[in-house]
C-alpha cells in the first residue's frame, strides 16, 4: 500500500535547517505567511521588553535535525518548550523564520497542501469533531488526499479503511456517531484516520494522552510494525519517557526551544540528561522485560 | 457492524457509490416533487382560486405561445399567475433555499451548530442599509431599498472579517470564535443604529418596521432572477468545497494536515454564504430561523455529510418557506409578515429539537 521511493537520488527524509520561530505581536498573533516581517523583526526581538523580562518571545531557537524513513522518533521535553510549535513547523502549518523544512530535498513551503497531505499525516492531541459524522466517515476522511474532487472513494480506499479499522480495533463502532464516543475511543478513530492516510511520515502529537494502556500499546505496536515493515517514519511527542524509550529508535530532548540532546534511545536515556531537561532525579537502568532502558522516579516527600 | 462485513465482498465499489446515491437521491427525488407540487398548489391558492390545469396551461402558453393551449383561459388568471404569483413563489423558493444553504455553510465553517446566516451581522447590516434608504425616502426610486440593504450587508460582512483578522487569536487566520464575536459586536452596534433611525423616522417608522419583518409581497421577475442566479452560483461553489467543509469540522489543524487550505476555503465559503444571506435579506427583509432550523432538521435524518446536506437543505428550505408564505398569503385572513410567521413556527420547533438533545 505504502510506496516509498528509495535510492536513485530520492531520499525519504525530512530535514530541518536552522529552524527559528517566534510568535509575532505580544502574545502570539497569527503568524503564518509573515515570514518576511518575522525576519526583519528578529533583531529587534532580542532586546524587546519581553526578552529582557525573561519571557522568551522566540519559541524555536535554531533546530537542525534529520528524520529518516523506517525510524521511530520521540520528542520529549517539559511543557512549553516548543514541542507542538516544532511539530506545527514540521507539518507546514506554521512557517519558520528564518529556517526551512525540506521533505526529500524540497522546501515544504513550496509544496501544495494536497501533496503535503500525501507525505505527512498528523494525529493531533485532544482533537474534537464538531459534527456527528460516523466513525467510518471520519476514517474515510484520511483518504481525502487520494480522492479527486467530486469522485467517490475507490475500491482501494474502502479496503484500506476496513483494514485500518480492523487493526485499530474500531470496526465494532464503525457506524456509531463520533460525537457519542468517549475521548479515548474518539482518539483511536482519529488515529485510524491518520493511519489510512498512508503517508511516509506520521506525526503523533500526544496522540495517546487519553487512551487506555491496552490501546496505547496496541497502536504503538501498529505504528512500530509500519516503521519496520513499510519503512514509515514516526515522529511522536510523548510525555511518558518510559513508553518513548520502549518504542523509539531515536529520542529528541527539547528544552526552551532548542534541542538539548538527541541520539539513540540507549544514549539519551541517561540520568544526567533527564535531570538537566526535566529537573527530576531518575534512576535509569536497562530493563530486560521492557527491552529498553527505563527511568524510575520517586517522591521527594515520603521518606 | 453488518455493513462493514458486507463490504468485504466484491460489491465494494458498487456499495460505496450506491451508499452515496441512496443518501442523496432517495430523499432528493421526493423533495423535488414536493417542491413542484408546492409551487403548483401555491399558484392556485389565493383570493382567486385557479385550477391546477389552468396554471400549467398558462405557464406553457407563456413559453410556447401556442394558440391551441390558450383556449378557454381567463386573461385575468394569466396575469395573476404570470405577473403576481409566480414571481413571488419563485423568489420565495429561492430565498428559502439560499437561507438554508447559507445556514449549512455558516454552521460548517464556524464549527457551530447554532450559527445561522445572520450570525455575522449580515441581517443587521442589511436592515441598517434599508432603514437609511427608507428614512431618506430613497424608496421612491424602487430599487434602492434592496440595493442599499445589500450594500449594508456587504459592508458589515467585510468589516466583520477585517475585525476578526486583526484579533489576537493564536494561529488560525479566521478562527470561528473571533468571527462570531466580531459578528455579535457589529450587530449590536448596528441594532442601536437602527433604533436611532427608527426614533428619528417619525411617521416613516411603520415602513421601516414592516420592511424589517420581511415580506414577499409584490416581488417581480427581477427579484426572482437575481436570487436564483446568486443561489445557483452559491450552490456550485459550496458543492465544490463540500468535502473540504466536512474536513474542516475536524478542526483547523487536522483539516490542513489532510490537504485542505483552511484559510482559503473558509474565506471563500464565508463570502459565498454571506452574499446569499445578503441577497435574501435585501429582497425579502429579515426572515429568521430558516437558515438555523433547516440544516438541523436535515442533519437529523441524513447525518452531517455536506455533500448530501447542501442539496437537501436547499430543497427543504425552499419547500418550507414557500409553504409558510402561501399560508400568510392565501390561508390566513390577513397577510402577516413572513419573518414573524417563520419565527413563530421555527422557534418552538427549534425548542423541541433542542430539548430532545439532538442539536449538532
Amino acid at each position: 500500500m505504502l510506496d516509498i521511493q528509495t535510492g536513485e537520488g530520492t531520499v525519504t527524509t525530512i530535514k530541518v535547517e536552522n529552524l527559528h520561530f517566534s510568535y509575532a505581536g505580544k502574545n502570539g498573533e497569527g503568524t503564518r505567511n509573515r515570514t518576511k516581517r518575522e525576519f526583519h523583526d528578529k533583531s529587534r526581538h532580542h532586546d524587546s521588553p519581553q526578552e529582557r523580562a525573561g519571557i522568551p518571545s522566540q519559541v524555536i531557537k535554531g533546530i537542525d535535525l534529520e528524520f529518516h524513513e523506517g525510524s521511530f522518533y520521540s520528542i520529549l521535553g517539559p511543557n512549553g518548550c516548543g514541542k507542538t510549535t516544532f511539530l506545527d513547523i514540521l507539518i507546514g502549518h506554521l512557517k519558520p523564520a528564518p529556517g526551512r523544512v525540506l521533505i526529500r530535498g524540497r522546501n515544504i513551503a513550496d509544496i501544495p497542501r494536497m501533496e503535503i497531505a500525501r507525505e505527512i499525516a498528523l494525529v493531533a492531541q485532544n482533537d474534537v469533531v464538531n459534527f456527528p459524522f460516523t466513525v467510518k466517515e471520519v476514517v474515510m476522511m484520511g483518504r481525502h488526499p487520494y480522492i479527486r474532487r467530486f469522485s467517490r472513494p475507490s475500491c482501494r480506499d474502502m479496503d484500506r479503511v476496513d483494514e485500518v479499522m480492523e487493526s485499530t480495533g474500531i470496526q465494532d463502532f464503525a457506524s456509531r456517531r463520533i460525537t457519542e464516543l468517549s475521548g479515548g475511543e474518539r482518539q483511536r478513530c482519529l488515529f485510524a484516520r491518520a493511519l489510512c492516510q498512508d503517508t511516509p511520515f506520521l506525526f503523533l502529537d500526544e496522540a495517546f494522552s487519553n487512551m487506555d494502556i491496552h490501546h496505547t500499546i496496541r497502536l504503538l505496536d501498529i505504528v512500530k510494525r509500519e516503521t519496520m515493515e513499510k519503512g514509515r517514519a514516526v515522529i511522536s511527542v510523548f510525555h511518558d519517557i518510559n513508553f518513548a524509550a520502549i518504542w523509539s529508535d531515536t529520542l529528541v530532548l527539547m528544552k526552551e526551544g532548542r534541542v538539548a540532546a538527541w541520539g539513540t534511545t540507549h544514549d539519551i536515556m541517561d540520568e544526567n540528561l533527564i535531570h538537566d531537561v526535566f529537573h527530576v532525579k531518575p534512576q535509569v537502568s536497562y530493563h530486560p522485560y521492557a527491552r529498553a532502558r527505563q527511568a524510575c522516579f520517586r517522591s521527594e516527600v515520603m521518606q | 457492524m453488518d455493513q462493514s462485513r458486507k463490504k468485504k465482498h466484491p460489491r465494494k465499489t458498487a456499495s460505496g457509490i450506491s451508499l452515496m446515491r441512496h443518501a442523496l437521491i432517495r430523499p432528493a427525488l421526493p423533495l423535488f416533487f414536493c417542491l413542484g407540487a408546492m409551487v403548483l398548489a401555491s399558484a392556485s391558492m389565493g383570493y382567486i382560486k385557479i385550477p391546477f390545469a389552468d396554471i400549467i396551461k398558462i405557464v406553457l402558453m407563456s413559453i410556447s405561445d401556442n394558440e391551441f393551449i390558450t383556449k378557454g383561459i381567463n386573461e385575468a388568471h394569466a396575469v395573476i399567475v404570470m405577473d403576481v404569483r409566480l414571481p413571488r413563489i419563485l423568489t420565495c423558493a429561492s430565498v428559502g433555499a439560499s437561507l438554508a444553504l447559507s445556514g449549512v455553510i455558516f454552521q460548517g465553517i464556524l464549527l457551530n451548530p447554532l450559527a445561522d446566516p445572520y450570525t455575522l451581522g449580515v441581517s443587521a447590516g442589511a436592515a441598517f442599509g434599508a432603514s437609511i434608504a427608507l428614512l431618506l425616502n430613497l424608496g421612491a426610486l424602487f430599487v434602492s431599498v434592496p440595493l442599499s440593504a445589500f450594500a449594508g450587508a456587504c459592508a458589515t460582512l467585510f468589516f466583520v472579517i477585517y475585525l476578526s483578522y486583526t484579533g489576537k487569536s493564536s494561529s488560525p487566520l479566521l478562527s470561528s470564535n473571533s468571527l462570531i464575536l466580531s459578528g455579535i459586536i457589529v450587530a449590536a452596534i448596528l441594532s442601536a443604529g437602527i433604533s436611532f433611525l427608527k426614533y428619528t423616522a417619525d411617521e416613516q417608522v411603520g415602513v421601516i418596521i414592516f420592511w424589517l419583518m420581511g415580506s414577499f409581497a409584490s416581488k417581480t421577475w427581477m427579484d426572482a432572477a437575481v436570487t436564483a442566479v446568486f443561489l445557483l452560483v452559491g450552490f456550485m461553489i459550496s458543492l465544490m468545497f463540500a468535502r473540504d467543509l466536512n474536513l474542516i469540522s475536524l478542526g483547523e489543524r487536522s483539516a490542513s494536515s489532510l490537504g485542505v487550505d483552511t484559510s482559503k476555503v473558509t474565506l471563500i465559503l464565508l463570502v459565498t454564504g454571506s452574499l446569499l444571506a445578503a441577497v435574501s435579506v435585501s429582497v425579502s427583509g429579515i426572515i429568521g430561523f430558516v437558515g438555523l432550523l433547516i440544516p438541523h432538521m436535515v442533519r437529523l435524518v441524513t447525518g452531517p455529510d455536506n455533500r448530501v446536506l447542501i442539496p437537501l437543505s436547499m430543497l427543504l428550505g425552499a419547500i418550507l418557506l414557500l409553504a409558510a408564505d402561501t399560508v400568510t398569503r392565501a390561508v390566513l385572513p390577513h397577510e402577516i409578515p413572513i419573518g414573524v410567521l417563520t419565527a413563530l413556527i421555527g422557534g418552538p420547533v427549534f425548542c423541541w429539537i433542542f430539548k430532545r438533545g439532538k442539536v449538532g
